[in-house]
């Protein structure tokens, strides 16, 4: 992060060949085109650039923070284009793989990410997942499922907690 | 907003699920709250793990040209500072600064003394411009001429039919939250209806608003008020509205670079 902040080519084209894949894989999935998708890569890496000196190590992971940045533009990028103020993603279920080509580091986060996803239900990685993905408010899920509002927050909330705990225990391992 | 309000909130902010009113309101609580903030960034680590888990995608080997001269073309300086609260406190300091050198310099003793709406009109006039006259030098103040900075500044104009004017100034920075600032004076203060006004940021590209601060329940004797905001980023907002409590715009402005700074006339 230090040779991105004093705006060092070699740490730009670092940051972007370790995380410009997922980067890129979010805006495939929540944006659904390429050019999209293109577009917010780019726009993420300048963000990252600006706020580069707001990263705090020990507060966090570069991916956390990178894709809460990729995340938080995409959904402020679905706000622009649908003029709501809650978005309505395009949902991209076949989003092409390309098996082979990560790299090692970034195939061991995503397993790992995969396994700490392991310790939930079924019923509650959909949960998240119409959160996550969807951008479906806890009110609007309670209203489409018929449930108590409070009974939704409370499952996001116990679900969200599993994967941070999940997480937490990775890294004590 | 209680911690209790925002802890209540906090999983859908992570899931980037939450009305972006309230996340305007969650994010101005954790800006000053240590604890909700600690929560906030573990829900966020743990939604972020959703992302990893996408299938990766490979995007075209031109993009990385791409992004890097992205990066240089957007700003020619690259931030060099790391964070720093007491950065942040010299810029507010340096705006409460000139508020108080410019009420003066507008002259206390003519507060709440226009008799005719005429020369209310022509106080709130003079008041605006002194602000402007005053945020300008803040502006070229050393706290916001750090590398990565950008702060903007602009006048607000009544629109049609309206009275009043104001002043807003906007900051942007690589190191700390971004935040705006704004002034209104000369708006009819004996008008309970229009009470309250509400002070909106406007992102150009897309028309979306921001609250700035609380809406505004009272003025003072020469229909002022102040109001500011902390945002996580306020990049391509430009655009300042005040609108009345049936939502007509009152007043009306673009926030620019310190050069451009007019005042506008109604």
């Amino acid at each position: 992060m230090d040779g991105l902040l004093a705006g060092n080519d070699d740490a730009i084209r670092s940051l972007y060949a370790r995380f410009s894949r997922p980067v890129y894989s979010m805006g495939m999935r929540l944006l659904g085109s390429r050019e999209a998708a293109e577009e917010l890569t780019q726009d993420v890496f300048v963000t990252a650039w600006r706020k580069a000196a707001r990263f705090d190590a020990t507060r966090g992971r570069l991916s956390t923070w990178l894709m809460t940045i990729a995340h938080n533009l995409a959904v402020d990028r679905l706000r622009r284009e649908t003029g709501v103020s809650r978005p309505t993603l395009v949902l991209m279920d076949d989003v092409p793989d390309t098996p082979g080509l990560d790299e090692e580091d970034l195939l061991l986060e995503r397993d790992a990410a995969v396994r700490a996803l392991s310790s939930l239900s079924d019923a509650e990685r959909t949960l998240l997942s119409r959160a996550y993905f969807r951008g479906l408010t806890a009110r609007e899920i309670a209203e489409a499922d018929g449930i108590p509002l409070g009974t939704v927050k409370t499952r996001l909330r116990a679900a969200l907690i599993k994967v941070r705990r999940a997480n937490e225990d990775k890294e004590r391992s | 907003m209680t911690c209790l309000e925002v802890r209540d909130r906090l999983v859908e902010r992570s899931l980037g699920a939450l009305h972006l009113e309230d996340v305007t309101e969650v994010d101005r609580h954790l800006g000053w709250c240590a604890a909700c903030r600690k929560e906030a960034e573990e829900l966020d680590r743990a939604a972020a793990t959703f992302a990893l888990t996408l299938a990766p995608v490979v995007p075209d080997p031109d993009l990385e040209e791409r992004v890097v001269r992205a990066v240089h073309d957007v700003h020619e300086a690259p931030p060099t500072r790391r964070p720093s609260r007491r950065s942040r406190s010299a810029a507010v300091a340096a705006i409460a600064a000139a508020v108080v050198v410019s009420a003066l310099g507008w002259g206390v003793a003519m507060a709440g003394r226009a008799e005719r709406f005429s020369d209310a009109f022509a106080q709130a006039e003079r008041r605006n411009d002194d602000m402007i006259h005053q945020l300008r030098k803040v502006v070229g103040s050393q706290v916001f001429e750090a590398a990565g900075n950008r702060a903007y500044l602009g006048a607000l104009a009544p629109t049609a039919g309206r009275s009043g004017g104001g002043s807003a100034l906007t900051w942007t920075s690589p190191t700390i939250t971004d935040f705006t600032f704004v002034t209104v004076a000369g708006l009819p203060p004996e008008n309970r209806d229009a009470l309250p006004y509400r002070v909106w940021i406007v992102q150009d590209s897309s028309g979306l608003r921001l609250p700035v601060g609380k809406p505004i329940r009272h003025l003072d004797v020469d229909g002022g008020a102040m109001v500011s905001q902390d945002a996580r980023d306020l990049t391509g907002f430009h655009t300042v509205i005040v609108t009345d409590a049936q939502g007509g715009i009152v007043l009306r402005g673009t926030v620019g670079s310190e050069a451009s700074v007019a005042v506008p006339t109604p």
